[in-house]
C-alpha cells in the first residue's frame, strides 16, 4: 500500500491545509474511508451497454419467431418504464433529504438508447417514412435533445447530435474518411456548423435564464463543442484523403486547426490544441507525402522530421497552457 | 549526492503524486483553489511530466519518429535495429539528464521503442523465445523509466510464452494468477515510492484478463486464435471443452476468493478490481453449462451489473467508514469514455436494403440494436 499521510501532515503543519481537510484526507491515505462510487457508476455504464447490445441480438435472432409486432412492443415497452422511473426519480430530487443514485443516469441512458432501436426498428420493418426513412435520425434527435433537456443529462444529448449525425448521413466507421467523397464532407461541415450554432443558441438562453452576462461554462457547452469541432475536422480530413480535393481539404484542417488552438487557448481547454496538433498533422503530412511520392528516404526523413516538430510543437504549447493555468 | 541513473529521487515522486492527487482533492472539493495552488508552489520539482492524454500523444508521436528512423536506417543499408536503439536511448536519456524529462511519454517511448527496435532487427527464427526477449526488454525500459506499463507488458509477455510453448491451457493460467497473487500480497506492504505501488496494482489488476485470453487462444478444441464468444455447446464432442470451462470457472473462482480475503480487510483497490475481474471470468465459463443463447447471456450479465451496482450502492449509502458510496466528480476522461461507449451503439446511418421476403434482408439502425437479417 501507499500512503501520503506524512505530506498532508507537514502540509497542515505548514498551513497549506486546515485542520477539516488534513483529518478528512488522511482518512483516505489510511483507506479508513474508501468510495467505491466510480467502481460501481462503470458497472452501471457497462451493465447499460450489455443490456443494449443482448436487445439489438435478441432482435435480429428471434424476428421471426417472436414478430415484429411483439418486439417493437417488448422494447417499448421497457423503455417507457425506464423514462417512468427516471422521471419519477427526477421528481423526488425535489424533496428533501433526497440522494441521487449512481444507477439514475444509466437507467436513463438505457431508456433513451432502447427507443432508438425501438424507432430503428419499427421504421425498418415498416417503412413508416418511405424514402425518407433516414428522417427518424431526426425524430430521435429531437427527442433525445428534449430528454437530454429535460433530464440534464451530457450522455442522452451526445445521442441527440449522433442520431442528428446519423440524420446528416454522417457513419460512425473510422474507415469511410478514406474512401468517402466530398458529399460526406459536405455533411460533416454542415453537421458541425448546426451543432456550434446549437452551442450558441443554448448559451446565450442559458445566459438570459440566469441573468448573467458572463460567459461562464455551462453543460452542455463542452459535449456541443467536442462533437462540433471533431466534426468539422473529420470532414476536412474526408477532403484531405481525396486525391482530387487535396488541398483543398489540407487548407481547411490546418484553418480549422488555428481556429481549435485559438479556442483552446482563449478557453484554458487543452483538449482543443491537442485536437488541432493531432487533425493540423495528419492534414500537413498527407499533402507533404502526396507531394513527395515515392521515394522512400525522403518520405522517412519527413516522418521522423514531422514527429519531431508536431512533439516539439505540443510540448512547447503543454507547457504555455500550464504556465498560463497557474 | 547524485545518483549514475538520474530520475526522480523517492521524495521528489511522493511529491508529484501529491501534486496530481490534489487536483482530484480540488474536483471533489476536499480542499480550496487557493490550498490548491498552495500545494502546487510547495511541491516545485525540477522534473517535467505530461498528463494522460497528451503523454500518450507524446508517445505515439514518439514512436512513430522510432519506426520512421528505423525504416530509414534500412533504406540507407544501416544495422538499422542497433543504429535505431542507440539513437533513441541516447535521446532519452538526453532528455533525462539535460531537460529532466520525466513520465513525459516521449523518454518512455526512445527507451522501450530503441529496445523493441534493436530485437526487430535481429534475424528471426520464430521461436517463442523471442517473447521472453520482449519480455525482457520491456522490463528493463520499464525499470530506467520507472513506467509500470511496461513492468505489465512484461509479464503479460511471460504469460503469452506460457501459453505458446505448451500449447495446454492451464500453464498461463498458473503464470498470470501466480503473478497477480504476488502482487497483491506486494501491495499489503507500504512502498515509498509510488511507482513501485503502481506497478503491483498493474500487475495485480493485469493478469487475471491476461491469463485467461492465453488460456482461451489454446483451448484444444478452438484452434488458432482467440475467441470470445461461441454459442452453447451440444452433442457428443461436447464433454471435454465443458470440462475445460468447468475447470477454469473453479480455479478463477478460488482466485477470486482470494482475491477478495486480500483486498477487503486492506481496502485495497487494485485487488478488489482483480477479485471482480476473476469473478466476471468465472461466471463466463459457467455459461457454457447454461446453454442461454447469447442474447440472453448478454441482457442477463447486463441486468446483473446494474443490479449488483444498485444494491451495493444502497447497502453502502449513508456510511462514512470503511467501504462508502460518497459522490466523486466525473473525471473528463471517464465522461469521454462513457460517451464513447453510448454513441458507439448508437444508430448507424447506412441505407437500409430494399425489404424483401425470399432473402436478403438488411440491416436496421436503432441504437444498440445494430442487426442484420
Amino acid at each position: 500500500m501507499f500512503s501520503l499521510e506524512r505530506e498532508i501532515v507537514q502540509l497542515r503543519d505548514n498551513g497549506v491545509l486546515d485542520d477539516d481537510a488534513a483529518i478528512r484526507l488522511i482518512a483516505i491515505e489510511r483507506r479508513e474511508v474508501v468510495s467505491l462510487y466510480g467502481e460501481l457508476r462503470f458497472l452501471a455504464w457497462g451493465g447499460v451497454m450489455l443490456i443494449v447490445a443482448g436487445v439489438g441480438v435478441l432482435v435480429s435472432k428471434n424476428l421471426e419467431r417472436i414478430g415484429p409486432l411483439s418486439i417493437a412492443v417488448a422494447i417499448a415497452a421497457a423503455a417507457i418504464g425506464c423514462y417512468a422511473y427516471s422521471e419519477w426519480r427526477r421528481r423526488a430530487s425535489r424533496r428533501e433529504g433526497f440522494t441521487h443514485s449512481l444507477v439514475d443516469d444509466y437507467v436513463l441512458l438505457l431508456a433513451a438508447l432502447l427507443v432508438s432501436a425501438d424507432i430503428g426498428f419499427i421504421e425498418h420493418q415498416w417503412h413508416l417514412l418511405g424514402p425518407n426513412w433516414q428522417r427518424h435520425f431526426l425524430v430521435l434527435a429531437v427527442l433525445h435533445a428534449v430528454t437530454a433537456y429535460i433530464f440534464d443529462s451530457r450522455l442522452v444529448l451526445s445521442l441527440s447530435i449522433s442520431s442528428l449525425a446519423a440524420f446528416l448521413g454522417i457513419e460512425r466507421n473510422f474507415e469511410r474518411v478514406f474512401d468517402s467523397t466530398t458529399d460526406l464532407a459536405v455533411r460533416a461541415f454542415l453537421c458541425s456548423s448546426i451543432v456550434f450554432a446549437w452551442r450558441a443558441l443554448d448559451i446565450e438562453v442559458r445566459k438570459r435564464a440566469a441573468g448573467t452576462p458572463s460567459r461562464a461554462p455551462y453543460a452542455f457547452s463542452a459535449v456541443f463543442a467536442h462533437f462540433a469541432t471533431n466534426l468539422a475536422f473529420w470532414g476536412a480530413l474526408i477532403l484531405a484523403f481525396d486525391r482530387s480535393t487535396r488541398t483543398w481539404g489540407c487548407v481547411l484542417a490546418v484553418l480549422f486547426a488555428i481556429g481549435s488552438a485559438w479556442y483552446g487557448v482563449r478557453e484554458r481547454e487543452e483538449m482543443f490544441v491537442v485536437y488541432a496538433w493531432i487533425y493540423g498533422v495528419i492534414a500537413v503530412d498527407v499533402f507533404v507525402i502526396g507531394q513527395i511520392g515515392p521515394e522512400e528516404v525522403f518520405l522517412a526523413l519527413y516522418l521522423i522530421v514531422s514527429a519531431i516538430a508536431a512533439i516539439v510543437g505540443l510540448r512547447m504549447t503543454h507547457v504555455r497552457m500550464r504556465e498560463a493555468a497557474a | 549526492m547524485k545518483s549514475f541513473l538520474a530520475q526522480p529521487s523517492v521524495a521528489e515522486e511522493r511529491e508529484e503524486l501529491l501534486r496530481s492527487r490534489a487536483r482530484g482533492w480540488k474536483r471533489d472539493r476536499s480542499i480550496t483553489s487557493e490550498q490548491l495552488q498552495a500545494i502546487d508552489e510547495a511541491c516545485a520539482s525540477p522534473w517535467k511530466h505530461s498528463g494522460m492524454i497528451i503523454g500518450a500523444l507524446f508517445f505515439v508521436l514518439t514512436l512513430i519518429g522510432i519506426a520512421a528512423l528505423f525504416w530509414l536506417c534500412d533504406l540507407m543499408d544501416v544495422p538499422k535495429g542497433f543504429t535505431t536503439m542507440v539513437i533513441s536511448i541516447a535521446a532519452a536519456e538526453l532528455l533525462i539528464y539535460a531537460l529532466h524529462f520525466w513520465s513525459t511519454g516521449i523518454e518512455s517511448a526512445l527507451w522501450i521503442g530503441g529496445l523493441f527496435a534493436f530485437i526487430f532487427g535481429l534475424p528471426s527464427e520464430g521461436k517463442p523465445e523471442a517473447l521472453l526477449v520482449f519480455a525482457l526488454a520491456a522490463a528493463l525500459s520499464g525499470a530506467r523509466v520507472r513506467n509500470a506499463l511496461f513492468g505489465a507488458l512484461a509479464a503479460i509477455l511471460v504469460v503469452a510464452y506460457a501459453a505458446v510453448k505448451t500449447h495446454e491451457w492451464w500453464p498461463p493460467v498458473v503464470v498470470a494468477l501466480t503473478i497477480a497473487i504476488a502482487a497483491a500480497l506486494a501491495l499489503r506492504r507500504e512502498w515509498r515510492r509510488p511507482s513501485n505501488e503502481l506497478l503491483f496494482a498493474a500487475m495485480a489488476v493485469v493478469m487475471p484478463l491476461a491469463g485467461y485470453i492465453a488460456a482461451e487462444s489454446q483451448k484444444p478444441y478452438l484452434g488458432p486464435g482467440v475467441i470470445i464468444y461461441r454459442e452453447p455447446y451440444s452433442g457428443p464432442d461436447a464433454a471435454v471443452p465443458i470440462l475445460v470451462d468447468v475447470q477454469l470457472a473453479i480455479i478463477f473462482a478460488v482466485a477470486a476468493v482470494l482475491f477478495f480475503a486480500l483486498a477487503i480487510p486492506r481496502r485495497d483497490r487494485a485487488t478488489l478490481i482483480a477479485a471482480a475481474l476473476s469473478v466476471g471470468i468465472s461466471a463466463y465459463e459457467v455459461r457454457t453449462l447454461l446453454h442461454w443463447s447469447v442474447e440472453v447471456q448478454l441482457i442477463a450479465a447486463g441486468v446483473l451489473l446494474v443490479a449488483i451496482a444498485w444494491v451495493l450502492s444502497r447497502l453502502l449509502r449513508g456510511r462514512t467508514r470503511g467501504f462508502v458510496v460518497t459522490p466523486t466528480a466525473l473525471t473528463r476522461y471517464d465522461e469521454a469514455i462513457q460517451i464513447a461507449g453510448a454513441i458507439s451503439v448508437g444508430p448507424p446511418a447506412h441505407t437500409p436494403a430494399t425489404p424483401q421476403r425470399e432473402s436478403g434482408g438488411g440491416s436496421f439502425g436503432g441504437a444498440g440494436a445494430s442487426g442484420d437479417f
